[in-house]
Order: C-alpha cells, then sequence, then structure tokens
C-alpha cells in the first residue's frame, strides 16, 4: 500500500467516511505499531495545521490592535517623554527591580562572550548600560560564583570552572544553558563519555538548546573517530540550524 | 528546585490572549519604553525595537492561543527574555553581531523566566515553521488542505474546487504526504 493510499484511509476514517471493508482494511493495518505511529503523526499534524489556521486569523487582528494601540502610544506622548523615554534614563522601578539585575546578569556575560570571540561588542559598552554591582546586591552569594563561573568559561578557562559548574548545576538542573555549559567543559577535558551522557541529556529534553547540543555530540563523535554515529545524527539535524553544514561534511 | 505556581501576572496573558485593548495599552506605557531603550543600547534602531517589541507581544499571543500558559515569573521579566532572544538572534541574522558555531552563551536568568520564555520562543518557531511548510506546497494543494481544516466535508471541499469527491480525497492525501514528508527532518518541533 503506497503512503498517499494509507493516508486516504486515515483521513476518510477522521471523517467517519469509510466503508465496511476499508474499516477492516484500516484495523488490519493499525496492528503494524510503525502505521500506527504514522496515522498519530497524521492525525497530530492535521490537528497542528487546524489550530495554526484559526491563530493566524486571531493573529491579524491582534496585529491591528497592537498597531492602533502603538500608534495612540505616540499621539499621546508629550515631547518631554518622548524625549525622556529616548535617552538612558533607567529609573523606572520595573527596571531597577527586574531589568537590571536580569539584564546585568544576562547581558554582562553575553557581552563579555561576544567581545572575545567577535571584538563586535566591548565589554566595557555592555557593562555601561548596566550597573554591575546592582548583581551582587540583588543575588547575593550566588551571584558571586555565577559570575565566576562566567569569568572563568568566557576565558575559556574550562577547566578551572568545571568545578564550579558542577556545584552550581545540582543546585540548578533546570538550567540547560549551564548543563551545555558543563559538557563543553568535559569536551575539552577529552571526557568524551561524560560529554555524550550530558549532550544526550539536553538533546531527549527537547527545548531551544537541542540544536546546539546535536552540534557538541557532532564533535565528541568526530574527535572519538565515530563515523557512522556521526553520520546518523547529522542526517537528524534540524534543516534552519547546521543542517546545510551537516550535509556538506557528509559529503565529503 | 521551586516549585511550578502560576505568577499573579498571569492576567496579562489573559488580557493579551483575548485581544484587550486595556492590557494591550498598559503593556505598552509600562515596558515599551524600557525595552526600546535596552535595543538602542544594543546596536538597534527605533524601528528595529518597535518591531521586536510587538514581535514579542504576538510570539506570547500566539502561546497563548496555541494551548493553556501559565506563567510562573514577573511578566516584564519573561517578556525581556523574549526580546533579548529575539534581538540576539536578529543580530545574528543581520551579521550585526557574528555568533560563531561554539558561541554558547551563559546567563544567570532564573529557571522559571528561562523556562517560560523557552516554551513561548519554541512554540513561535513551531507555529512559523508549519507556515513555511505549507507555503512551500503548490497552490491548488494549499487551497485544498486549507479549505478542508476550515471545518468541510470532503463533499464541500470538492464541491467549493468544482471537482469530485473521489479526486479531492486523493489530491488531499497527495497533499498531505508531501506537507508531512516535508515536516520530517522537523518533526521535534512539529509534535511538541
Amino acid at each position: 500500500m503506497t503512503i498517499e493510499e494509507k493516508y486516504e484511509l486515515f483521513d476518510a476514517s477522521l471523517e467517519d467516511k469509510l466503508s465496511k471493508e476499508e474499516t477492516l482494511v484500516l484495523q488490519e493495518i493499525l496492528k503494524d505499531t510503525k502505521i500506527q505511529e504514522e496515522f498519530d503523526t497524521y492525525v497530530q499534524i492535521q490537528n497542528q495545521y487546524i489550530n495554526w489556521q484559526k491563530i493566524e486569523l486571531d493573529k491579524k487582528v491582534f496585529k491591528q490592535n497592537l498597531d492602533a494601540v502603538k500608534l495612540e502610544q505616540q499621539d499621546t506622548m508629550s515631547p518631554v517623554e518622548s524625549d525622556r523615554n529616548n535617552s538612558n534614563a533607567i529609573k523606572v522601578s520595573f527596571v531597577k527591580k527586574y531589568l537590571i539585575p536580569l539584564s546585568a546578569a544576562a547581558v554582562i556575560p553575553i557581552g563579555v562572550f561576544v567581545a572575545m570571540q567577535t571584538g563586535l561588542f566591548t565589554a566595557k559598552q555592555q557593562i555601561a548600560a548596566f550597573a554591575p554591582d546592582e548583581l551582587s546586591m540583588e543575588r547575593g552569594m550566588e551571584a558571586d560564583t555565577f559570575a565566576n563561573i562566567v569569568t572563568l568559561y568566557n576565558e575559556k578557562k574550562y577547566q578551572e570552572a568545571l568545578p564550579l559548574i558542577e556545584t552550581y548545576q545540582k543546585a540548578h538542573p533546570e538550567n540547560i544553558n549551564i548543563q551545555l555549559a558543563k559538557a563543553i567543559c568535559y569536551l575539552d577535558k577529552k571526557d568524551f563519555p561524560l560529554a555524550e551522557n550530558e549532550l544526550q541529556s539536553i538533546i531527549a529534553q527537547n527545548n531551544m538548546y537541542k540544536e546546539k547540543a546535536q552540534w557538541y555530540l557532532a564533535n565528541v563523535y568526530l574527535k572519538q573517530g565515530k563515523q557512522e554515529a556521526l553520520k546518523a545524527l547529522f542526517k537528524s539535524i534540524s534543516k534552519d540550524h547546521f543542517y546545510f553544514t551537516a550535509m556538506k561534511l557528509i559529503a565529503r | 528546585m521551586a516549585a511550578t505556581h502560576t505568577h499573579t501576572d498571569q492576567f496579562i496573558i489573559t488580557g493579551l490572549c483575548n485581544n484587550d485593548t486595556r492590557v494591550i495599552r498598559d503593556v505598552y506605557k509600562n515596558y515599551s519604553a524600557k525595552i526600546y531603550n535596552w535595543i538602542k543600547q544594543n546596536n538597534g534602531t527605533q524601528v528595529e525595537a518597535e518591531d521586536i517589541f510587538q514581535e514579542a507581544l504576538m510570539d506570547i499571543f500566539i502561546k497563548a492561543k496555541s494551548s493553556d500558559f501559565t506563567l510562573t515569573c514577573p511578566f516584564d521579566a519573561f517578556l525581556f527574555v523574549i526580546v533579548r532572544n529575539k534581538w540576539f538572534s536578529q543580530l545574528k541574522f543581520n551579521k550585526k553581531m557574528v555568533v560563531t558555531k561554539d558561541a554558547v552563551f551563559l546567563s544567570n536568568t532564573s529557571n522559571n523566566e528561562m523556562k517560560d520564555a523557552e516554551a513561548v520562543i519554541m512554540n513561535e518557531r513551531q507555529h512559523q515553521l508549519l507556515g513555511e511548510k505549507l507555503n512551500e506546497l503548490q497552490e491548488g494543494c494549499k487551497t485544498l488542505l486549507e479549505l478542508s481544516w476550515q471545518g468541510l466535508s470532503m463533499e464541500e471541499v470538492a464541491t467549493k474546487l468544482n471537482v469530485t469527491y473521489g479526486y479531492a480525497r486523493k489530491k488531499k492525501s497527495l497533499c498531505m504526504a508531501k506537507l508531512i514528508d516535508s515536516l520530517k527532518v522537523n518533526k521535534h518541533i512539529i509534535l511538541q
């Protein structure tokens, strides 16, 4: 039976349009777990699209509302307010309470890292935007440990960072970013089994770090000469990430 | 490990989901200027900042519409994580910032903020992917599938397209086969 014939049956069954004979055929083929899986995928994807279509319509209306409010805000904003908002006046309580510590915590390490990688953003520029001492005031001891980890990691002192990362991760097992950093430290240490464990665990969680973890796992396989595992991994990589590079490497 | 609980700012999510103008107005009033400033301090223009802010709200709206979404952290922190992610992606895309393959950033964002934002980011990728793959199909396929997903029976779809019921049925299975095949590599994103 071709895939199209199967899908015709699936679709007719969902519409309750199967003849008695077709019902029997469908029941028979669904005994095969692989076909049952195909059926489930068919149903799920179709449902996703039905939902997607509804949201697309709602999205247009929501966008119109956003545009209207945006215009309204621009109209009601006095020139003084407009000036203030366009300046660096980060004085409102929202910023003090969340944005400064959050941004400092997040952006300083990113800035330092990117600066080191690219030279485009200097750490000074990033730090100037947010008060670094707010970070330790808000987050206390933990911030010191974390800042230390970030410094060591961003300076590529992976082996010095590793014990700190291991301790930190025990207290924050849900922090996947740290887990990924840990895996990279293991990779640097050439402790491939431990690196692989961490990376596989990240991949299994199916979150936004999956593709990066796959890329590092490929490195783990490459360094161990596991060609077959490497090829299988590359073939499973999502098209919108490292797919094209992966395909080029397979072709080599 | 912190227990998951609904944050008091959940009402903002509900308001956005219901397209409540009062809530949207408050969100703009309270958060837009600070987000704009942050983007402008990070190589962005006013226009880019406005777009990113609006896209982040759209992403939250899509997530809230797609499934039950529980906010477990303050809305402003959550919004900021989404904005930051979007902005760094855009910088990377525009090549204003070179993010090398091994660029893994460390951030001290709380687990709840990260988890909530991640749910929105993944959902947005999923939504975008569904649209992209559908648009890659031929116009005939796209129209037929869209009609069938609108709740019309295949007889009604066939009548609308002026084809026989049998043809419409067969064509749908062919189109679905193409669509599902194109989504295969990204199945982990689509079937979250």
